[in-house]
């Protein structure tokens, strides 16, 4: 991830992220873990613990500081890993299609 | 346009079909047994107008399909009030009611082939839409339980399943199999042979995923569960959004109620009674 003006630190993610759930997308949690079902492609996704975790905080709230911040509160994590995590997980997402994110 | 031959309408026969309704406008053969002996409330579907030829942006699919046996060219429409058309390339029509209860055949000279669209893809849309989705899979009775086998085609589920039959004198059935729920029990399906089970109701105990491998079963989670059963529904290159999201909830739930497992075993005849000990012993 690109740093903001050279004043944001690189482990944290830019607050000003934004981050939603593709509206063709279906979820549907399955203890604990869960399934996202792209409607247009046919195409299905798993995502373990954490991904649905992530995806429910997404639906709740799309301001990717925010999610970091209420998954430091929730997993035993550093927040440089959980950066890198999240980015990678964003990553993944977006290129299937899954989530759109707004710088 | 495709009109619906009014004689059609005249005296449609109501099937009870993998614990459905189903109305069809013209006797299936080998449909009889399943022939509902009292009238159904329900009537079948009339549109209430001419069924014109769905636009192009209606298409739902278009391309090969297995049909009895055989690949096909299909297309499918999703029509503007719900209904289904299913048309096959040899110029075979058929036509399901928004509510899956009622399949015509509009075809203007019936064929051998129409009756394989009507009970092939017609069929598998029409219970969808009512809710019960078919797996590519191979079934057997074991103590009066119900298991199932799925996997990809070569896998060994129809030898398991014939295999085990023939160990524990129960019958099989194979090929598409309306998946049964634990409150639905067994299913009757007639395509592309009737199930023979005499009890009306046998509960499903387990499904199996078949693999090669060293002999052993490995319980799957809940989400390997559900994109295995998805995985091996039958038509769902049909399927609607709607459709699509029934399907994810139907085989959520079916993951959630009933053990999905791994069962690998070495393809070996020499090794199937063990593969059937071991699939008892998983039942007890």
């Amino acid at each position: 991830m690109e740093n903001v003006a050279g004043s944001h630190p690189n482990h944290l993610p830019r607050p000003i992220m934004n981050i939603t759930p593709s509206a063709r997308v279906l979820f549907r949690e399955l203890n604990g873990e869960s399934v996202l079902l792209d409607l247009q492609s046919q195409q299905y996704f798993g995502l373990d613990s954490v991904g649905t975790r992530f995806w429910q905080l997404v639906q709740q709230e799309n301001l990717l500081s925010q999610i970091h911040q209420q998954l430091l509160t929730e997993y035993d994590v550093d927040s440089q890993t959980l950066h890198q995590d999240l980015q990678e997980l964003i990553a993944q997402l977006q290129k299937a299609g899954l989530i759109i994110v707004h710088p | 346009m495709i009109l619906i031959q009014l004689a059609q309408w005249q005296n449609p026969i109501p099937y009870h079909l993998a614990g459905h309704l189903v109305w069809c406008d013209q006797p299936i053969p080998g449909w009889n047994i399943y022939e509902q002996s009292s009238m159904p409330v329900s009537r079948p579907h009339r549109p209430t107008r001419p069924i014109n030829q769905p636009e192009p942006a209606l298409l739902r699919f278009q391309g090969q399909a297995w049909l009895g046996g055989a690949s096909h060219f299909l297309t499918a429409y999703g029509g503007d009030s719900g209904y289904w058309l299913i048309n096959q390339k040899q110029g075979q029509t058929a036509y399901i009611a928004p509510n899956g209860q009622t399949i015509f055949n509009l075809s203007s000279t019936p064929s051998p082939i129409a009756i394989t669209l009507i009970t092939g893809a017609a069929l598998i849309l029409a219970l969808a839409l009512q809710g019960t989705f078919c797996l590519h899979a191979s079934t057997m009775a074991v103590n009066q339980q119900l298991v199932v086998f799925m996997g990809e085609s070569g896998k060994g589920k129809s030898t398991l399943a014939y295999f085990g039959s023939q160990i524990l004198g129960t019958q099989t059935g194979d090929d598409i199999l309306p998946m049964p729920t634990p409150q639905t029990g067994r299913l009757d399906f007639p395509q592309p042979q009737p199930l023979k089970y005499e009890s009306p109701e046998l509960p499903l105990q387990a499904v199996y995923l078949l693999a090669e491998g060293e002999l052993g079963l490995q319980t799957l989670s809940p989400i390997e569960a559900t994109l295995a059963l998805i995985r091996h529904t039958v038509g769902s290159c049909l399927f609607d959004p709607q459709l699509l999201a029934n399907q994810l909830a139907f085989c959520a739930g079916i993951s959630a109620t009933i053990p999905v497992k791994k069962l690998t075993y070495p393809r070996q005849w020499k090794m199937l009674p063990a593969v059937i000990q071991t699939i008892s012993h998983d039942l007890l």
